[in-house]
């Protein structure tokens, strides 16, 4: 009889030591998933990489091709200003030559006025000669006929020469206005000439500049090119790691096989001691357990959630067990498929919702036995001034789940609340809901209070749109970290806490 | 082209000069007026002032008649918190209870200060500045109204509970919120509003699955629009992008998306049928400056711009009172320097 009641006691550790054992094998599975699912994001990573890089438009090449033109450009441009300048020496060359030779053209004139006057008297006395010749040749009658001849035509040619010589003082003086007016065009084009330069050698700084800064571009797509390429070789590796991790798992899941179907065994020989034949092992019902859970909870099936659970519990599952093994486990997978895919308040909040429920029934019993892990005191409540519940109810219940005390101050808590509230419970994470920015923005006075109050040490999680919009709000507001909804409340909560390094836990 | 046709034609797909550009500046005015933001949202002059000066600053495409729609809750009986540095809050739930449901009455929209304030700034602008640039009214969308109303926890648990089990306040509540969504509008338009933009929150990807905005916002958003003798801007407040296409088929000429839908893919979705207006982050043009917003307005047009059919601005539902000035000169700027069809 001693010998029975000893069996029955050790087969029911064997049982235990089943349901945990295949826990931990679909534990593994999970994790052979999930490391699947970061192959495949790393995968997708690398990918994006080569495409990016190895486009025609990478930035490394853009750089170097703009450099390029502009280094072309540049040099164009100084050998323009160049010439520029040679031609600005060249017209002043023109313009000292030219002064030189007005003054020769004034002279000239000068000379040939001169000139000119003397012909003009000249032309007088050979006019009034040949006047004088022409009488006398009357008076001498048919003898003088042929000095008249001679007179007249001297006379036409003092005429010819007086003309001529008004002729030759006009077109000198207008040579000489027209050479003035040359002048005073080469002066001006000369000055535009001397102004154009003037700018371009100003501009020439700003072009070399713009040089530089292309040439700074360059090395600072370099930087960036070693850079990529640094994280894509960090990729790699991490990609061979969760190749090698996934072959270890494999290997850990073949390993928790061998044990269960020998603890099966254990416990069939157990039951042939005791003479228990076709005896349906505990474990095999429990196996489902968490695969019916999950497929119900996805389903948003609260009622069905909570049979099952009340289900197990009537068929002697510990609370403790269903807990961490079906509850907790399965808000780290939806979690975890998450991640990828926009999922509406409305889900989250039936998971809430459910997970409230199953909670009613586990946590009496864990209170009872105070089985459930305590994993210390958390304060939670809108901001001031904000009057949003939903998103810090959902975050509470999950907090809660996790084993965290949590004080739930309500909407519109004032920083004196929140204060008062974490010094009274002995808190050391004071978690701050809010939906607008000028309510988020009173954590900062929040974290101003505590400090004045000697309670430094009090981390401050936020939460709620501005945050996710926006994730520099976190520092500017001074909390000390964010997290976009209950899953990750959970984990960043431990994170702040430092719950997360107790590596003697592992025992 | 004045503002108000490049608007029209630009969101129903016809040629126009430029992209138009509406910042979606509520609050700015109060800074430009030098009066503080309470006395600033409570009073009708102030707000047309406010809008007008912008107006003559930015020369900029539409301007709001509204100072927010939270004000959409006074006439119910929900008394208004003011702050100094953001829109206002409810300092009451109407609805306790379910059951309380069956006899809410519909009140009159025009029965609180505020919303009498918002008429009377809609009518001055209108008056002033309509004939060129289009006045904007808001209100909040019949399917968010009860969240307002009753809290959104106790809306969501109506709604999924009822989803589940069967209509026996859900229809009745929208029945009514729509009618006074209707009732509002019209008296905006009678004021002298050529455009309302309806803000629904709650029926955003953000908040419920495609599955329930086909069931129970899909009919209500189109009965509710059809109703409204102007063009309707759709505002989803939140992710609009997997639901892009039925708000194509609501009767709304336009869907304001939120900084996570993808424009480019939005516009592909949209293209033809619904224009897309968006979709800066307003949160993150906190720490923007002058360049920022100017690849921003760049990186928008190059996405978003072929075909006409787009206006740039940010998402709902407003740029947050701290948002540098600087940065919504530039945003207008230039999107008239680099959104240019020629």
């Amino acid at each position: 009889m001693l010998e029975h009641a000893f069996l029955e006691k050790q087969k029911k550790k064997l049982e235990s030591q089943l349901s945990v054992l295949l826990s931990q094998l679909n534990y593994c599975e999970d994790i052979e998933t999930s490391s699947e699912a970061l192959g495949d994001y790393l995968l997708k990573i690398k990918k994006i990489y080569m495409e990016y890089t190895g486009n025609e438009n990478y930035i490394t090449l853009i750089a170097e091709r703009t450099k390029q033109k502009i280094d072309q450009q540049l040099t164009l441009f100084l050998d323009g200003l160049n010439q520029m300048i040679g031609l600005k020496e060249n017209y002043n060359m023109i313009n000292s030559k030219i002064m030189v030779l007005n003054e020769d053209n004034m002279e000239v004139e000068k000379r040939l006025q001169e000139t000119f006057r003397l012909l003009h008297e000249v032309s007088s006395q050979t006019n009034i000669l040949a006047i004088n010749a022409n009488i006398e040749a009357h008076r001498l009658g048919p003898q003088g006929a042929v000095f008249k001849i001679i007179a007249t035509e001297v006379g036409k040619l003092s005429a010819v020469t007086s003309k001529s010589s008004m002729n030759i003082t006009d077109t000198t003086s207008k040579l000489t206005i027209q050479t003035s007016e040359m002048t005073q065009i080469l002066n001006d084009n000369s000055q535009t000439l001397f102004d154009v330069v003037k700018e371009l050698e100003q501009g020439k700084d700003s072009f070399v500049s713009m040089y530089q800064d292309s040439e700074n571009i360059v090395n600072e797509s370099m930087v960036l090119d070693d850079t990529l390429n640094r994280i894509y070789d960090m990729i790699q590796k991490a990609y061979m790691m969760v190749e090698y991790n996934k072959i270890s798992y494999t290997n850990v899941s073949k390993i928790l096989k061998q044990q269960v179907n020998l603890t099966r065994e254990l416990i069939q020989d157990i039951n042939r001691e005791l003479g228990i034949s076709n005896h349906l092992l505990k474990t095999d019902t429990t196996t489902d357990l968490y695969k019916d859970f999950y497929k119900n909870f996805k389903e948003e099936n609260q009622e069905k959630c909570t049979m099952i659970i009340q289900k197990a519990l009537e068929n002697g599952e510990e609370a403790s067990f269903i807990m961490t093994h079906i509850l907790e486990r399965t808000v780290e997978t939806i979690g975890k498929e998450q991640i990828d895919r926009q999922v509406p308040l409305s889900e989250i909040y039936i998971n809430g919702r459910v997970i409230e429920a199953c909670m009613d029934l586990l946590m009496p019993i864990l209170e009872k036995e105070q089985a459930k892990e305590k994993l210390g005191a958390v304060i939670i409540g809108n901001a001031f001034g904000d009057y949003h519940a939903l998103g810090r109810q959902i975050v509470a219940t999950y907090l809660r789940m996790a084993g965290f005390d949590v004080t739930d101050l309500g909407l519109s808590v004032s920083n004196e609340d929140f204060v008062r509230e974490a010094k009274e419970k002995n808190a050391k994470l004071i978690c701050v809901s809010a939906l607008i920015i000028h309510t988020a923005e009173e954590v900062i006075k929040l974290r101003e209070l505590l400090d004045k109050r000697g309670l430094d040490d009090v981390k401050i999680l936020v939460g709620g749109a501005p945050f996710n919009f926006e994730h520099r709000l976190v520092q500017t507001v001074k909390a000390d970290a964010m997290a976009a909804n209950g899953i990750e409340a959970i984990k960043v909560a431990k994170e702040l806490l430092g719950l997360l390094n107790r590596k003697g836990d592992v025992s | 082209m004045n503002s108000k046709e490049r608007l029209v034609k630009a969101v129903t797909f016809q040629p126009v000069d430029r992209v138009p550009v509406i910042p979606i500046a509520l609050m700015q005015g109060s800074k430009l007026l030098n009066i503080d933001l309470p006395s600033y949202q409570t009073n009708g002059e102030y707000l047309a002032k406010g809008q007008l000066t912008l107006l003559e600053k930015l020369e900029h495409d539409a301007i709001f008649g509204i100072p927010h729609v939270v004000e959409d809750l006074v006439p119910w009986g929900s008394p208004l918190t003011y702050y100094k540095n953001g829109s206002p809050t409810l300092s009451k739930m109407v609805i306790g209870k379910f059951e309380e449901i069956v006899e809410l009455k519909v009140p009159n929209p025009t029965d609180s200060p505020e919303t009498k304030e918002t008429l009377k700034a809609i009518n001055i602008l209108a008056k002033q500045v309509g004939h060129h640039t289009a006045v904007i009214g808001g209100l909040i969308a019949p399917f968010s109204l009860p969240s307002m109303l009753m809290g959104t926890g106790p809306f969501m648990r109506l709604l999924l509970d009822e989803d589940r089990n069967g209509d026996q306040y859900l229809k009745l509540l929208l029945h009514k919120c729509k009618q006074y969504a209707v009732s509002w509008a019209k008296r905006m338009v009678d004021a002298g509003a050529d455009i309302i933009v309806m803000a629904d929150g709650i029926a955003s990807q953000t908040v419920i699955s495609r599955r329930l905005f086909e069931k129970h916002v899909l009919s209500l958003l189109k009965e509710t629009i059809k109703e409204i003798p102007v063009p309707v801007v759709y505002e989803a407040v939140g992710s609009a992008q997997g639901i892009l296409d039925l708000i194509a088929t609501t009767g709304a000429v336009t869907a304001i998306l939120d900084y996570q839908d993808d424009l480019e893919e939005c516009k592909r979705i949209a293209n033809g049928k619904i224009a897309i207006m968006g979709n800066f982050n307003n949160i993150e043009m906190l720490h923007w400056n002058s360049i920022k917003t100017q690849l921003e307005v760049k990186k928008a047009i190059n996405k978003a711009s072929h075909g006409y059919g787009y206006v740039l601005s940010s998402q709902g539902p407003e740029i947050p009172y701290n948002v540098p000035f600087e940065v919504i000169e530039t945003m207008v700027r230039a999107t008239k320097e680099f959104g240019t069809y020629n």
